[in-house]
């Protein structure tokens, strides 16, 4: 009898487990935006971005960066926790190359439930850019950006816990130079 | 010889077979009650030898466990700090370093300077035994090393776009007083 509660006791908790772990996973996968939709656009660009770095290459390039150099930490501490980044970026050399379709693709993921749009910004100078955050509770769970120039198409998706503002710190810190968007629009404008 | 005699100790008995019975009448089993000698007393509590026996083995995985940490932490200091995958990793950097226009040390600095990692390999000398030596896991392989140095790059690439597009977004939301049509949904709170 104890022999069987014993056992029963062993596969509730393996029962209960795999629940977890099917509702971590679930719950990633609502995180992830879908991108697969635009790879017809690849053939377009003159210059594509595709990264795709889930849990396991996070970890392992977390080892990689030292906590003693300063501008390493500041990275290890912001990949800290998340559980995947997916980035998607095309560049043309025509306007208009990509359609309303395509960004209504991704929009209309980012309506799903947990997903906020805390920013939308719209310049004619620098295009619109939407920034969406997946809210768990009272903890972010991913964030999404969905930046649309005339030339430009890009989608950010990072799935797990985000510090915006430690994320937005690391432009022109270690191995992450400035984009220098700004000067460079001044040049295109002269 | 009345044989039934042997059978079941009726008839005619034989002489010779009660001298014999006789002889060896002192041999046969004589019932008797079992008599402990006053020399062995009741045995020990045995809830003392339980708790020495808790206390032995909680001892043994205490060592154990110290033993596999202490391997597990000599082995980590073996990663990636080969002879071997060095030259791998330094060849990777400058292609790398070629073509994305970086600098290899910026690269990967944890795997840019020799005498670091002859450092970490020197210390593995000294804290690894031979026999834990031969005893430890496998270590990453080349590919594996490629492979996170290659996430690296992705890694800042990923990190790069992110924080710009992040930073357009934050200087256009901080300049609302532009002429830019800017929307703030503050929908968190």
């Amino acid at each position: 009898m104890k022999l069987l509660s014993h056992t029963n006791l062993k596969i509730a908790s393996l029962f209960a487990a795999v629940v977890f772990g099917s509702a971590i996973t679930a719950m990633a996968q609502d995180t992830r935006v879908q991108t697969s939709q635009l790879d017809y656009l690849t053939a377009k660009a003159s210059s594509t971005v595709d990264v795709n770095i889930d849990e396991r290459l996070i970890q392992l390039t977390a080892k990689f960066l030292s906590t003693k150099n300063p501008d390493e930490a500041s990275v290890k501490e912001v990949v800290n926790g998340l559980k995947g980044i997916y980035v998607r970026s095309f560049e043309f050399e025509k306007e208009n190359e990509y359609s309303l379709a395509d960004l209504e693709s991704i929009r209309s993921q980012l309506r799903g439930p947990g997903w906020s749009r805390i920013v939308n910004v719209s310049s004619r100078k620098e295009g619109n850019v939407e920034v969406y955050l997946m809210i768990n509770g009272s903890q972010i769970g991913g964030l999404a950006v969905l930046a649309s120039e005339p030339k430009e198409l890009t989608v950010v998706n990072v799935i797990g816990p985000v510090d915006l503002e430690k994320l937005t710190k690391l432009e022109g810190q270690f191995g992450i130079p400035e984009l220098e968007i700004e000067s460079s629009k001044t040049k295109r404008k002269n | 010889m009345n044989e039934e005699y042997l059978w079941d100790r009726t008839g005619h008995t034989d002489e010779e077979i009660k001298e014999l019975e006789q002889v060896l009448s002192e041999l046969k089993y004589q019932p008797q009650q079992l008599e402990i000698p006053a020399g062995v007393g009741k045995a020990r509590s045995s809830w003392a030898l339980r708790t020495l026996a808790i206390a032995a083995t909680i001892a043994m995985l205490l060592l154990g466990a110290g033993l596999w940490r202490g391997r597990q932490g000599s082995v980590g200091h073996q990663a990636v700090n080969t002879a071997k995958v060095l030259p791998t990793v330094q060849n990777l950097n400058q292609e790398t370093a070629a073509n994305t226009g970086h600098s290899s040390e910026d690269l990967a600095p944890a795997f840019s300077s020799n005498s670091t990692a002859r450092r970490h390999v020197a210390a593995t000398h000294r804290s690894v035994t031979p026999r834990l030596a031969r005893r430890a896991a496998p270590q990453p392989t080349a590919n594996e090393v490629a492979e996170a140095l290659a996430a690296k790059q992705q890694l800042m690439l990923a990190l790069r776009v992110v924080s710009a597009k992040l930073t357009v977004a934050q200087r256009q939301t901080l300049g609302t007083t532009t002429a830019n049509q800017i929307h703030n949904q503050h929908k968190i709170g």
